[in-house]
């Protein structure tokens, strides 16, 4: 029985990669392209999810992992023109490294000052390289990324390559269901859901903290790293602000801590802009569109695929938003 | 329940996302069952940019609307172009996405794509045309290492920055006798380029730049870089700056008291410049690839069309064609020549593109359009400067005859 | 010297626009626990609104122009709350959704203005043009003086507001205790909507007063400020209305110092990193209080 309540509890994970699998059959060129956009930021979006679903960041800076990755490889490619595979290590280990640095403020600092700190970490690393020039070459960009290789198999088939992305979205769920299912996710739980009490039972928040920025850090920038080969350009102007900003709205879309979730949130963001495409009188306000199915889907719904999870960031904060009738009831 | 319904939405709007099978491998022809031929546009509608791709698509709908007057391309009303419009909001990644349906749809096939209006637009789609063999004519593109990144696909209208802004440099320390100059540029690819190629000029000419100053996209507040330019005493500032921006580094210099002569590169010469800076723009200089010859019949047929359909943006630029809608109009007009030239043979990707590259003194309404080796782009630039008229009215007047007595070129060592 | 106070000067004058609009951000952060990201898109809406009316019905009438902004921008500070922060709150969800629900409301307003706009700059009709004091050297422009004055005496009322007024004190305790307030019979909502008007106005004061200082006005205008009217709250306390306030001059002086001594790239480096440095030694900001926790 054990193995129907997993097959249940991951039904909608296994419907989305089932059919994401097999699409390409069925795609042209340009549908798979907004498939491979949707299955990069499925990967971003998950890794982001950890942080604000599982450690109850909310993160307005997550860009800055994404644009460290690709900027690593697309880096490395420049200097030394080292292949896809040669580069995946360093990617991870400077991604984590820069998540590991941006988590060590964290021990002093709470709530809804994280935030500040996340938003200004992005605006720092976007400044670095946009001005580091010798390394990076700032606002010039990094022109004619090659497609990725993996230990000599070039894949130049989008095809291929959107296989290798699926394969990250595969394992990333994994990984994080695994983290929030094992000793570590219950302790995250416990620290988000009340950070005192938690402490009070002897757990230490800060190594947790530690290695949820760490670990989400490093899915970003594989996500990233993905995004530069796929390119075949990078430039700073795309990390902006807007891309943590998506990313968020993803991960709420899909539910906090909700990992399928987070993947159908990503699906349906990427999708809606291009479906808006299509009709003619929406040419000049297709992001009004766009800005207005963000409201009415919080308004709604706020989450589509619907379970409501309790809310990790904001038990204490959502006492002030809840509703009348409960209110009532406590009285 | 829920979620089902949900997946079904997202599963529904990807099928309706429209687009077919995969494109067949050989095409007679690139024209459809009708004869008609399809272009894609895919300009910054929106954003900050867009103003720019507002100009670029009037020059574009005023050469359609010529071509539809004499009757499309076979003169009787059949062989229309269509153009289908995009709206890249200037985004490597939406542009990339366009570049992938563009090249790979069939239904229409299209011949080429017009627009990818910034260098951060056209080199990721660049590379995706270059593979689809299908022309890019990225009109606007001017960094100098485009034409060598696209392959043999991409086309741009822009001469591109290593001679451009060397032929500034050469302007203003040789015939302007400048030799105190400051600089201000925009941190973005296009404003290094032009700081690199101007500043190296101005060294190899004797004169050493008093500062250089970069500011980032979005900046407003440029009074604390103008106050560190004042302690400097320069003759001239050069600003290569989009016309947003000049406007406020302008008028914020008077603010600070900053006093000197003022220099644009060609992309502010506009007449939006004129009219926001109105007494403040007396005496500002400005660059001006070919003026338009206001005899040259090629000229008054574009502005007489220009007129009946935009009045409005006639009346409102001072009476006068719009810099960017000129280039619109002077692409699409080479692309139907292109076209036309090839119909007989049959007007695939690859022929449009080989004749296309053999462009030669095809008549534009900013003179003689060229495409030299390599598809660059040969245009003559000449100093313009804004001086009141007899009739007290501020206006750009280009320096036309500048080049019998002076030969830029050669000053900036570009022969 | 002559360079150092003409420096000093320009960084009070943004920092002026700064304070102005964190003040908004603050309000309703002490609230609603709520980053209101559509209050730069206010900011901008306004100075268009203001720009509209200027060239059309009101023309020429600066004073009565800039009422009527004021209020069309209190009452769109009502509609937003209404719509789109409103039902997530009385649903009982956490304010994470009304944050992006809040993103929702920007991307539509920036998308009107720019339809409807344009994204031609256009010169915007400023006071006092071309009157110049000398302060010891240092050029100070009648519309600075005037920005400086106005951004004071409004924080002076806001301070005095809050502090003796019914509606004032209603926000403060609202601030300290949502639930409570409900429970003691406050009309809450009316008194959020008003704290999202209130908001509104001060982002439409900021963003008529910086395009008048600009003397032109873009589609690009609030973006840059949005950002950091947030840090500039966050560094001097958030919900602290001084904290906000003193922020927001910190952060435009050594802006302006940076970019008038070192180079304009280096300026958002530096300010940005001075939050995290500020953050790391206090927490809360520098006027910030220690939150209480409860158990």
């Amino acid at each position: 029985m054990k193995n129907t309540a997993l097959l249940k509890k991951h039904l909608l994970f296994i419907i989305i990669a089932v059919s994401m699998l097999v699409a390409p059959l069925f795609t042209n060129a340009y549908q798979l392209r907004i498939l491979i956009s949707a299955a990069l930021a499925m990967i971003f979006a998950m890794s982001l999810n950890l942080l604000m679903g599982i450690g109850g960041t909310v993160s307005f800076g997550h860009a800055a992992f994404y644009s460290i990755g690709a900027y690593t490889t697309a880096v490395l490619w420049y200097h030394f023109k080292t292949p896809y595979s040669t580069n995946f290590i360093p990617v991870i280990l400077i991604t984590g490294l820069a998540g590991l640095l941006l988590s060590l403020p964290m021990s002093r600092i709470t709530g809804r000052y994280v935030t500040i700190i996340t938003l200004s970490f992005a605006e720092i690393v976007n400044l670095i390289i946009k001005n580091w020039d010798p390394v990076t070459l700032g606002q010039m960009g990094i022109v004619g990324i090659p497609s990725v290789n993996l230990f000599g198999h070039v894949l130049k088939d989008k095809r291929e390559f959107f296989y290798l992305t699926m394969l990250f979205v595969i394992l990333t769920y994994i990984i994080m269901n695994w983290l929030v299912d094992s000793k570590l996710g219950r302790n995250l739980r416990a620290i988000s859901n009340d950070a005192i009490a938690a402490e009070a039972m002897g757990i230490k928040i800060f190594p947790y903290k530690v290695i949820v920025f760490t670990i989400s850090a490093i899915f970003a920038g594989i996500a990233g790293s993905l995004y530069a080969h796929l390119m075949s350009y990078v430039e700073p102007a795309t990390f902006n602000a807007n891309l943590s900003f998506e990313c968020i709205s993803m991960v709420v879309i899909g539910g906090l801590g909700n990992f399928a979730g987070t993947m159908v949130g990503a699906l349906f963001l990427k999708i809606l802009p291009e479906y808006l495409r299509q009709f003619e009188f929406l040419f000049k306000y297709r992001m009004i569109a766009y800005g207005l199915v963000l409201v009415i889907v919080m308004w709604i719904n706020h989450s589509i695929p619907g379970t409501k999870l309790k809310n990790a960031i904001s038990t204490r904060i959502s006492a002030l938003f809840r509703k009348k009738s409960a209110e009532a009831e406590e009285v | 329940m829920k979620k089902l319904l949900s997946l079904l939405l997202v599963v529904l709007m990807l099928i309706t996302s429209f687009g077919c099978t995969k494109p067949e491998d050989k095409v007679e022809s690139a024209a459809d069952e009708n004869g008609d031929f399809h272009i894609a546009v895919s300009l910054p509608y929106t954003g900050t940019n867009a103003s720019y791709a507002e100009y670029i698509d009037m020059g574009i709908k005023v050469a359609l609307k010529k071509l539809e007057n004499e009757g499309w391309l076979n003169g009787d009303g059949t062989g229309k172009i269509i153009c289908d419009y995009y709206d890249d909001k200037n985004d490597a990644t939406e542009g990339a996405t366009i570049a992938t349906k563009v090249t790979t749809s069939t239904e229409p096939y299209y011949l080429l794509e017009v627009g990818s209006f910034a260098s951060g637009v056209s080199y990721p789609c660049a590379n995706i045309y270059k593979e689809a063999e299908m022309v890019q004519y990225a009109l606007t593109c001017s960094k100098s290492d485009y034409l060598a990144t696209s392959g043999d696909w991409g086309f741009s209208l822009s001469m591109t920055q290593d001679t451009a802004a060397a032929r500034v440099a050469a302007y203003d320390i040789k015939y302007l006798n400048f030799d105190k100059i400051a600089l201000i540029y925009s941190n973005d690819s296009w404003g290094l380029e032009t700081c690199k190629f101007y500043t190296e000029t101005a060294e190899k000419l004797g004169v050493q730049l008093l500062a250089s100053e970069k500011y980032d996209d979005g900046q407003q507040d440029f009074t604390s870089i103008l106050t560190k330019i004042k302690q400097t005493n320069p003759q001239l500032v050069m600003c290569f700056c989009a016309e947003n921006d000049i406007v406020l580094i302008r008028q914020q210099a008077e603010t600070v008291g900053l006093s000197c002569e003022w220099q644009v590169s060609s992309k502010s010469r506009t007449s939006n410049v004129l009219q926001n800076l109105g007494d403040l723009g007396e005496g500002l200089y400005g660059i001006y690839a070919k003026t338009k010859d206001l005899n040259d019949p090629v000229y008054i047929e574009y502005e007489k069309l220009y007129k009946e359909m935009y009045p409005q943006k006639f009346a409102d630029d001072n009476n006068t064609t719009q810099k960017y809608a000129d280039q619109g109009y002077n692409c699409m007009m080479t692309v139907i020549w292109a076209i036309k030239e090839t119909m007989k043979t049959g007007t695939t990707r690859q022929a449009f593109r080989d004749k296309l590259a053999t462009l030669t003194d095809f008549p534009g309404v900013q003179g003689k359009l060229t495409f030299a080796t390599g598809r660059k782009i040969l245009q003559i630039q000449y100093l313009s400067r804004i001086v009141r008229g007899e009739d007290g009215k501020l206006k750009w007047v280009n320096f036309e005859d500048i080049l019998d007595t002076f030969d830029v070129d050669a000053v900036a060592g570009l022969k | 010297m002559a360079k150092f106070l003409q420096i000093l000067v320009n960084g009070i004058s943004l920092g002026s626009i700064y304070a102005l609009t964190a003040i908004g951000y603050s309000l309703i952060y002490s609230i609603l626990q709520l980053i209101n990201m559509s209050n730069a898109a206010v900011f901008l809406t306004s100075a268009v609104i203001f720009y509209a009316l200027y060239s059309s019905i009101t023309a020429g009438q600066v004073a009565l122009t800039f009422i009527l902004t004021l209020l069309a921008a209190g009452a769109l500070g009502y509609v937003i709350e209404l719509v789109a922060i409103r039902p997530i709150r009385e649903k009982g969800d956490s304010n994470t959704y009304a944050l992006i629900s809040s993103i929702g409301v920007k991307t539509i307003l920036e998308q009107i203005c720019q339809g409807t706009f344009g994204s031609e700059i256009k010169s915007f009709p400023t006071l006092l043009a071309g009157k110049y004091i000398d302060i010891m050297g240092a050029r100070t422009s009648a519309i600075q003086i005037i920005i400086i004055v106005v951004t004071l005496s409004i924080l002076f009322v806001m301070n005095w507001y809050t502090q003796h007024n019914r509606v004032g004190r209603g926000l403060r305790a609202l601030s300290q205790n949502l639930n409570a307030c409900h429970l003691m019979g406050m009309p809450v909502n009316t008194l959020i909507g008003v704290s999202f008007a209130v908001g509104s106005i001060l982002a439409a004061v900021s963003g008529v007063a910086y395009c008048m200082y600009l003397s032109s006005i873009s589609i690009s205008v609030g973006a840059a400020i949005g950002n950091k009217a947030f840090a500039a709250t966050v560094l001097g306390g958030i919900g602290v209305l001084k904290g906000a306030v003193v922020g927001g001059y910190i952060l435009a002086v050594i802006e302006s110092f940076v970019a008038g001594y070192w180079s304009m790239s280096a300026m958002n480096f530096v300010s940005f990193s001075v939050i995290i440095i500020v953050l790391i030694i206090k927490p809360t900001g520098i006027f910030g209080k220690k939150e209480q926790y409860k158990v």
